[in-house]
């Protein structure tokens, strides 16, 4: 069989290929899900032996969080979170602890809470909440997708918050160089108090990392920074050897610049692969209906809408996550 | 007439399935779960498209098993991976 004949073997209606393209039959379709996977398993391997060729390049900055989230406040009548060196601290020791004990979860895998954080660093809340974000590209679509999000959104746009700590650490999470962003939102139990003496306080609510408050218009009044932003010095706290390794590679102390993002890798094997089904069933639709083939097979328009819709998600989808 | 309801209904399925998993986009959990109800109710359009015509087989069903699994895997490696 030479190339040609292959090809069409592969690919169009024939008598050697039963009517329908070889490369549609249930036999090879599973085949290239097995190659798939095959690549997916050698792409971890390789994350494994060698974590510091793959990665991701990101550019957010702490700075620009604030900016961001301060004018979403502000578009819905909401005074500005308040930086606060507490709040930063408590959101560097949790990215660090993701980092040093490989996890992306509000509670660690040793059920560390959130709130642990806050008191680790002296920081009593009346209200308190934290919003995770890794692997943006750019501080603009970290907001973003908090904002399109209903929880996160809650959060951002909590009238009970009054201040604010940020960290955006590098490092390398499941073997893949990742950009971790920690937004931690309080309200110290001492401002409430002085702001509402004459009025009954809720109850402190730790768990409302997900409330579902709404936005409250008030007047926006002019922020005051009392502090400021975290600089990229080494943290001398009371961590663990992990944490602070983590840290150090947060600080971008032993970095090589990154090759290729595995997503990105993925993103173009999983286009190829459904382009390459999809452009068969085409083939397969038009020549079926001109020759007039019939056959015992499932519906080719529907595996094409199918598929199509599928690819088209994979196209969309873009690197980034929120928690 | 017949096929254009049914090809009708499998693009709401397909409609409503990717609106979710545009609104619940970067929360990837979600998005799995989103992709894998969308893999189940596609293999369960075509055994019951395939029925109505009279046309079922279970080659028929493997073979939209398989092109569900294809697509669900794809996409929920990927997810992994963003």
């Amino acid at each position: 069989m030479n190339l040609v004949e292959w090809g069409r073997h592969l690919f169009t209606p024939h008598h050697s290929n039963n009517g329908k393209a070889r490369i549609l039959h249930p036999s090879i379709l599973s085949l290239l899900v097995a190659l798939f996977l095959f690549s997916q398993f050698a792409l971890n391997f390789y994350l494994l032996v060698s974590p510091s060729v793959l990665g991701f390049a990101a550019n957010i900055t702490p700075e620009k969080i604030l900016e961001i989230t301060n004018q979403k406040r502000a578009e819905n009548g909401l005074p500005p979170l308040v930086l606060n060196d507490k709040l930063n601290e408590a959101a560097q020791r949790k990215a660090g602890d993701m980092f040093a004990f490989n996890y992306w979860a509000h509670v660690s895998p040793s059920g560390r809470t959130p709130w642990s954080f806050f008191q680790e660093v002296g920081y009593k809340y009346l209200y308190a909440g934290e919003n995770l974000a890794r692997d943006f590209m750019d501080s603009e679509a970290v907001v973003e997708a908090w904002m399109n999000s209903p929880s996160h959104r809650d959060n951002l746009l909590n009238p009970n918050y009054k201040e604010i700590g940020l960290s955006v650490v590098n490092g390398t999470l499941n073997g893949v160089e990742t950009t971790l962003v920690v937004q931690m939102f309080g309200t110290p139990v001492s401002t409430t108090v002085i702001a509402k003496k004459n009025t009954v306080s809720p109850p402190p609510n730790p768990s409302n990392s997900v409330a579902a408050t709404l936005p409250k218009p008030t007047p926006v009044v002019s922020p005051v920074p009392t502090t400021s932003l975290p600089t990229p010095t080494p943290v001398s706290l009371d961590l663990s050897p992990l944490s602070k390794v983590a840290l150090a590679q947060a600080k971008g102390e032993s970095k090589s610049p990154p090759l290729f993002s595995p997503f990105l890798l993925t993103k173009t094997i999983a286009i190829f692969l459904l382009g390459l089904i999809l452009g068969a069933l085409a083939l397969d639709v038009i020549l079926v209906y001109q020759n007039k083939i019939i056959r015992l097979s499932g519906k080719n328009v529907a595996h094409l809408i199918f598929i199509g819709t599928l690819l088209l998600a994979v196209i969309l989808t873009t690197p980034g996550a929120v928690l | 007439m017949k096929d254009l309801k049914h090809y009708l209904s499998l693009m709401a399925i397909l409609s409503i399935g990717f609106g979710l998993f545009w609104i619940f986009n970067f929360n990837r959990e979600i998005q799995r779960w989103i992709t894998i109800g969308l893999g189940i109710a596609y293999v369960f359009w075509g055994v019951l498209h395939q029925t109505l015509r009279k046309e079922f087989h279970w080659r028929i069903l493997w073979e939209y098993i398989i092109v569900a699994t294809v697509a669900c895997v794809v996409v929920i490696f990927l997810l992994g991976r963003a």
